[in-house]
């Protein structure tokens, strides 16, 4: 039975207790202390010191007055572009259906940063890749994640990603229905038929939102990278082999292409000496 | 406290945060609930997804607004005018809940002719003011009294004229002769003297004109937040409101709360579920700070302290003075009694008056701010400071610090070295060279303290709920609790004034100290730990025993009382703090310490945890119930009366006499309890009903009238007065006879005018974040807060950056009458510049959590702060005052 | 393709790694010439089959290093070839990062051995007749294996580029082909310096590498091109094209290490004998920018 999260950001209000309580759990340092001025968002970004950070999107132009917030966190992808790339074996897909970055294991090569479409796993202090685990120590001991166990408003709500989803398009049914017109454009990103995340083919931890995915810095498409493996590969080889033919050619022939002083070349003589 | 004390009877939340998941309509006024409260706030969020509407009335979109569907902008200190014109709404277009307003308020009481027909008139003072009093200006409150049933006018609590006391009569009984007459009624509301009409007449002014003028809120958002509470209120639905030091920490601080009871009364939303006022108080356990007191005006329970400025010579001429002879509160001497019985034992005799005599009597104000202006001009000599940060935490805080520096010692009870502990080398008064550390000749003593997980002891919330926590680890080195500290001190001075025969002393020899634990039966790894449950036992009460101390059982254990309904006035009882009193429950033969339950369910999840008093969540609950016992609505059941069991039933434990029926008939020659019918649900008040006009309780008027904070940038623009008659303003000078707040110059609040806005013309705000907590004692030191919220700044709108030509997270100066800080800038469109009528004001806002010493240092805005206070609890006003800013080139 | 939106992280790949790509593309290259020098050319071209083995392997073994300290964690560098967890060697076909490491050593053992036996052959190590070996058979069986692991090689780092969610890098599937002609024209252009600086400028050989790099730039070039196109119909050109990696691009890699080498290859007395080294310069400088401009597009 695969575990994950759903994330209803109308529940947010913005309190970070799932940011400390990650760290607490975690052992995690603090990222640096620098006002960024970018409304209440002082963390900025998941990393591999951050792994859950609360997003603050101030939206009081044209008429509106909206301030939109959500816990984000690593998207437990269905189909892991992480995984997919990770070399060492690293990340693997634990018995809860979450993605795991074994920290003894990975070496810090980064292949997995840059295969991520949500930007969420960077290196921590010792050079290695890390991210939430979904609290997999926990899981293990029949606990639930420490951010879940939190979350005061149950913005996060944590259990079998089946059940969730149903949970998450109920919760969507009302609240269009509500009267509250911010609530019209509610939506779930990460579950099936959602219009964004199929080719990955969703995601374990999802989210409910209420604005466009780039509001939320979260990607239209989020896709596999080891999908152009093959072709770029193949473009590779088969260039390979036209440039290799071009070479065999030009080595086959016996004659200069030009002598030095200008004129056409003489024939079959060479004046090279032997090294 | 005093706000809903007045009105209702007790100065607490009215309900409890779980039962706001069945409010229709959430007020949140005063406070910022979801950042402040984020744990209660989910309750509000229930409320929301069951179709409630929150509504958020603040001078910011904060992460509360952000949640709200509906958010008003206001003038910080302006919610008077905003409150009083939804009072107008009320009445003026007939949504007030009829039935409930006659029978559960006062409205139907007539007031003493003298009161006059127009209120507060347009100079702004109510019968009865004093100009010339002194030291300050106060009101007589003689014309604000009830009428009587014989034609007079009660006259507070003296002693009847011509009653002889004898010393043989129990204090109970000599309470009885106090009565006065009956208060006499109109019914129909008619006569012009009757509250509702005098309500009527005072507020008439509040329009929603006036609250676009002076709240600077826009008329059609006015009148929908009145619509939908007015549309959310009466038998089928509830609103409730939610305030926190924005409506405290203001002159007319009282006056705000009160104005928000009447209009709740007036709705008939009090002790009705989803419905009441929740004052969400600030720290963990602050209402029990306040129940247990640290506080130099009441004794344990809300019991007045003797003082010289009233007859309290003698007990019974306390009693006399204090206690009202109908209602609950006719009961004050078995409280007060048990209460000395417990502090001084078998020394507390009916021969010396149960040693009332040890209590010192105060003679004036002694709070935080009076005190410190004493510090301030050499007057004290030593200073304990626990879990308290004046140097950063403190108004003036750089006057606060020059206090302390002329202390001869000063002690620091803490976690870490704060800036209190460090202010004589790091402060930036030593900083700037204003002081130099070497004059400095205080004595600095650092005790480090225990954290909460190192102790037992118990946390009392917002809602009067103590819950137990249990030590789970010990504190590292030299760390102690603050009760270790404190046992101990009173250990030592006990054992050096053993000998003493000086009378002053006796207080100190006598008091019963017996608080060590039992080395057996607990796993203490500090031997000489007192023991939290023996303290609790004590605030529970006990039998006394015929040595005068605590009564034992057969199998050896404490004979502890069941409640405070089992004290006594002649010295046969003991307890620490009544309205705890009951917390010790028996099971099967055991007591059990109710604290300790932690049994949940969908609702008032009464097995979690005690609420005073006796486990009460919802208080005044009767008012749930018409006055026939019957609930108003099914949907709004809370609790009711059974006429099988002939006892009143319901989801909560009633706030009434259990057994009292509806029918009941009020016999005031009787007073006490009889005085009462069973339709009177405000069973603290003398008239059994919730006060919409305050005859006593506070001391700056019977209604709330609106007066601007003292500093302000706009004229009055209800009343001649400009801000409140009776403000409390203090003049500190330093050895060289100059003002340490440079504005005010004069004590006088008839002489405060308009500040120059040319020198200050924003109106600040100060406020606290999620991530920190006060003066960040607590928070900037753990790396995962500071990093949340790691530097100091002020909020201000796109449209004052661009006037000032300051960017986003620019350095800029901050500067009001009493000095300068710097800070960033934090430019925001959640703050937008107020239209009020012709002017356009801007508002800014500051937060409050930072100090020099931490993970994490700022500026403090508490140096910009000024010293006024709140007439009737000293409370300073920290939410609105004047700055300037300008760009730190 | 749409192209990749949203807050990515980028994998701080810097310095380490635009030197790793640029002389590991020098090896491919001057292997694989090499190897098609040994299996196709006459007798008159083995300098340049010596050189190029004499180089591929020094070069290896810095971009063997250079990857080692690029690692967060360094001393665990083989566990890109050795699954720790399931104790069984670690493939996966489709993570370039993944199966490169492994034709980085099939291909390190390649080169290394066709060293050894140009070695023996240059210092007439008769030892097994292990100087006639590199010409003969053994030779160019390894010759022709190490030349798939160098057209592997040399285009899997583009790959791997390609198959990430990185903006610029992850809008195109055409850096595999770009990069082994980018490997195929500097390995040529190392070659020609090194013997055009040691031989003579005008000998055979020379001028063949010559027609061979002229083919491999102008395929080179309609590459660029091509990859420029295909970012620019998502509308994610610039990153690469404009402001200063768009100077190293267009100044760097298309007009001095591309169209420059190209013209002194047409028109081979502009600057008199030394003018294939100053191409092959330019063609080395061309394929340094490449590398830094593309890898430096999607960091920024």
């Amino acid at each position: 039975m695969a575990k994950g999260f759903f994330t209803d950001s109308t529940l947010c209000i913005g309190c970070k207790a799932c940011e400390v309580a990650c760290k607490q759990w975690n052992r995690l340092p603090a990222d640096g202390y620098a006002l960024s001025g970018n409304s209440y968002d002082n963390t900025g970004w998941l990393s591999g010191t951050t792994w859950r950070h609360v997003q603050f999107v101030e939206q009081f132009d044209a008429g509106q007055a909206r301030w939109l917030m959500n816990s984000d966190v690593c998207k437990h992808c269905v189909q892991a572009a992480c995984l997919e790339v990770c070399p060492t074996g690293a990340i693997i897909r634990t018995e809860f259906d979450t993605v795991y970055i074994q920290p003894d294991v990975c070496n810090g090569c980064r292949d997995c940063i840059a295969a991520c479409p949500f930007g969420v796993i960077e290196t921590n202090p010792d050079g290695i890749a890390q991210k939430c685990t979904l609290c997999y120590d926990r899981l293990q001991n029949g606990l639930e994640p420490a951010c879940a166990k939190s979350c005061p408003t149950e913005s996060i709500q944590f259990g079998e990603v089946d059940e969730l989803v149903a949970r998450a398009q109920a919760r969507v049914q009302t609240l269009r229905a509500s009267a509250n017109p911010a609530y019209k454009s509610a939506y779930l990103y990460g579950v099936p038929g959602d219009g964004y995340t199929e080719e990955i083919g969703g995601l374990n931890a999802f989210h409910l939102l209420l604005d466009t995915p780039d509001k939320y810095g979260l990607p239209e498409r989020p896709k596999l990278g080891s999908r152009a493996t093959v072709p770029s590969q193949l473009g590779g080889v088969l260039t390979g082999a036209l440039l290799a033919l071009g070479a065999a050619i030009s080595f086959r022939n016996r004659g200069a292409r030009h002598d030095r002083d200008g004129g056409a070349a003489t024939t079959t003589t060479t004046t090279t000496r032997e090294v | 406290m005093p706000g809903l004390g007045t009105s209702y009877g007790r100065g607490g939340a009215t309900t409890f945060l779980m039962d706001l998941q069945r409010t229709d309509c959430m007020v949140v006024m005063g406070s910022n609930f979801a950042e402040n409260h984020p744990v209660g706030f989910r309750f509000v969020m229930k409320a929301q997804q069951q179709g409630a509407k929150l509504i958020h009335i603040d001078p910011r979109f904060t992460r509360t607004s952000a949640l709200a569907d509906l958010y008003a902008p206001i003038r910080a200190g302006s919610d008077i005018v905003f409150l009083g014109a939804l009072i107008n709404y009320v009445i003026q277009n007939e949504r007030y809940f009829k039935d409930y307003v006659v029978n559960y308020t006062n409205a139907a009481t007539l007031i003493n002719p003298a009161y006059g027909s127009h209120n507060v008139d347009d100079d702004g003072f109510f019968t009865g003011f004093q100009p010339d009093a002194k030291p300050t200006p106060r009101y007589d409150t003689q014309s604000w009294q009830y009428q009587t049933e014989q034609g007079g006018v009660q006259q507070g609590n003296q002693p009847a004229q011509g009653t002889p006391e004898t010393t043989t009569s129990s204090f109970s009984a000599r309470v009885g002769q106090l009565l006065g007459g009956a208060p006499r009624t109109d019914p129909t509301l008619q006569d012009p003297n009757c509250v509702f009409q005098i309500l009527k007449r005072h507020y008439s002014r509040y329009t929603p004109e006036l609250v676009e003028e002076v709240c600077g809120t826009p008329r059609e958002t006015f009148l929908e937040i009145a619509r939908t509470l007015a549309d959310n209120s009466g038998p089928e639905r509830t609103a409730a409101f939610a305030y926190a030091v924005a409506w405290t920490q203001h002159t007319t601080g009282v006056q705000m709360i009160r104005t928000a009871s009447i209009l709740q009364l007036l709705l008939g939303n009090i002790g009705r579920p989803g419905g009441g006022i929740l004052a969400l108080r600030g720290h963990a356990t602050i209402q029990g700070s306040t129940d247990v007191p640290t506080l130099y005006n009441i004794l344990p329970g809300y019991l007045p302290i003797p003082t010289v400025q009233k007859n309290h010579e003698t007990l019974g001429d306390y009693f006399a003075a204090e206690t009202p002879p109908t209602g609950f509160f006719s009961n004050m001497p078995k409280y007060m009694v048990s209460l000395l019985k417990s502090w001084y034992g078998p020394a507390a005799t009916r021969e010396n008056d149960y040693a009332f005599d040890y209590l010192p009597r105060i003679n004036g104000d002694h709070s935080h701010l009076p005190m410190f202006v004493d510090m301030y001009e050499g007057r004290i000599k030593g200073f304990m400071a626990m879990g308290q940060n004046p140097a950063v935490g403190g108004q003036n805080a750089g006057m606060q610090r020059e206090a302390l520096a002329r202390l001869d010692w000063l002690v620091v009870k803490d976690l870490f070295l704060t800036e209190t502990a460090t202010f004589w080398k790091n402060a930036p008064e030593v900083q700037s060279g204003k002081l130099k550390t070497a004059d400095i000749k205080t004595e600095v003593f650092f005790f480090p303290a225990a954290a909460v997980p190192e102790i037992d002891g118990s946390y009392t919330n917002t809602f009067r709920l103590v819950q137990w926590h249990d030590k789970a680890a010990d504190p590292p080195e030299d760390a102690r609790s603050d009760m270790h500290f404190t046992y101990h001190l009173g250990d030592r001075l006990k054992k050096l004034y053993a000998n003493s025969t000086d009378p002053k002393d006796r207080a100190l020899r006598d008091m019963t100290w017996d608080y060590l634990g039992d080395p057996e039966g607990h796993e203490f790894t500090i031997p000489d730990e007192p023991s939290a449950e023996k303290v609790m036992e004590e605030i529970n009460g006990w039998k006394v025993g015929p040595d005068g101390k605590a009564a034992l059982r057969p199998d050896g254990k404490i004979d502890l009382v069941n409640g405070f309904g089992d004290l006594r006035d002649d010295g046969s009882t003991a307890c620490g703090v009544w309205i705890y009193s009951g917390i010790f429950t028996v099971r099967e033969g055991q007591y059990v310490n109710a604290a300790r339950n932690r049994k949940a369910d969908e609702y008032a999840s009464l097995g979690w945890g005690y609420a005073w008093p006796a486990n009460r969540r919802a208080l005044y609950n009767r008012a749930s119930a018409k006055p026939d016992g019957t609930p108003w609505s099914e949907r709004k059941k809370l609790v009711w009366w059974d006429a099988g069991a002939q006892r009143w039933t319901g989801y909560d434990v009633p706030d009434f006499i259990a057994n009292k029926p509806p029918t009941a008939r009020a016999d005031w020659a009787k007073g006490g309890m009889d005085a009462h019918a069973g339709t009177d649900p405000f069973i603290m008040k003398a008239d059994g009903k919730g006060w919409l006009f305050a005859p006593s309780g506070t001391v700056d008027g019977p209604l709330p009238a609106h007066y601007e904070p003292y500093e302000s940038p706009m004229q009055n623009r209800v009343y001649k007065q400009h801000v409140n008659p009776i403000t409390k303003i203090y003049t500190p000078k330093n050895a060289a006879g100059e003002l340490a707040n440079p504005y005010a110059t004069d004590a006088n609040p008839l002489k405060a005018a308009v500040v120059d806005t040319q020198k200050f013309p924003y109106v600040v705000t100060t406020y606290r974040l999620t991530e920190h907590h006060l003066s960040g004692a607590m928070s900037r030191w753990l790396p995962w807060l500071a990093e949340l919220q790691p530097e100091m700044f002020i909020e201000m709108s796109p449209q004052l950056a661009k006037e000032l030509n300051i960017a986003n997270t620019e350095m800029v100066i901050v500067e009001s009458p009493r000095g300068r800080i710097e800070c960033k800038a934090l430019v925001t469109p959640r703050l937008q510049p107020l239209r009020m009528g012709a002017t356009i004001q801007h508002q800014v806002g500051m937060p409050i959590h930072w100090g020099y010493e931490g993970e994490v240092t700022g500026a403090s805005a508490n140096d910009l702060a000024a010293l006024v206070a709140d007439p009737n609890v000293s409370i300073h006003e920290g939410k609105a005052f004047v700055v300037n800013i300008r760009k730190k080139s | 393709m749409p192209p990749v939106t949203g807050n990515v992280a980028d994998p701080h790949w810097y310095w380490w790694i635009i030197f790793y790509f640029f002389l590991g593309g020098i090896a491919a290259g001057a292997y694989l010439i090499a190897a098609l020098s040994d299996l196709f050319a006459d007798r008159a071209n083995r300098p340049v089959a010596r050189i190029g083995y004499l180089i591929a392997l020094p070069l290896i073994a810095v971009c063997g290093v250079l990857l080692i300290l690029d690692l967060g964690e360094p001393l665990r560098f083989w566990h890109m070839l050795w699954n720790v967890t399931t104790n069984r060697p670690s493939f996966k076909y489709w993570s370039p990062m993944s199966y490169g490491s492994w034709l980085l050593t099939g291909f390190g053992i390649c080169s290394g051995l066709s060293f050894v036996l140009t070695l023996a052959e240059l210092r007439g190590i008769t030892r097994f007749g292990a100087h006639r070996l590199g010409a003969g058979i053994v030779g160019k069986v390894v010759a022709a294996i190490g030349a798939l692991f160098a057209i592997f090689f040399g285009s899997y780092t583009g790959a791997l580029l390609n198959a990430t969610n990185q903006r610029v890098w992850g809008d195109n599937t055409i850096l595999g082909a770009l990069f082994i002609a980018s490997a195929v024209s500097t390995g040529i252009a190392a070659i020609v310096l090194i013997l055009a600086l040691r031989r003579g400028h005008d000998g055979l050989p020379v001028q063949r590498l010559e027609r061979a790099d002229i083919f491999a730039i102008a395929v080179e070039i309609v590459l660029l091109l091509a990859l420029v196109g295909l970012l620019a119909s998502v509308g994610r050109a610039n990153p690469l094209i404009a402001g200063s990696l768009g100077v190293v691009l267009w100044g760097g890699t298309l007009l001095l290490g591309l169209l420059a080498p190209l013209v002194l290859y047409l028109r081979p007395r502009t600057f008199g004998a030394v003018t294939p080294v100053i191409a092959a310069v330019l063609g080395l400088l061309g394929g340094f920018a490449l590398r830094y401009a593309i890898i430096m597009s999607s960091q920024v």
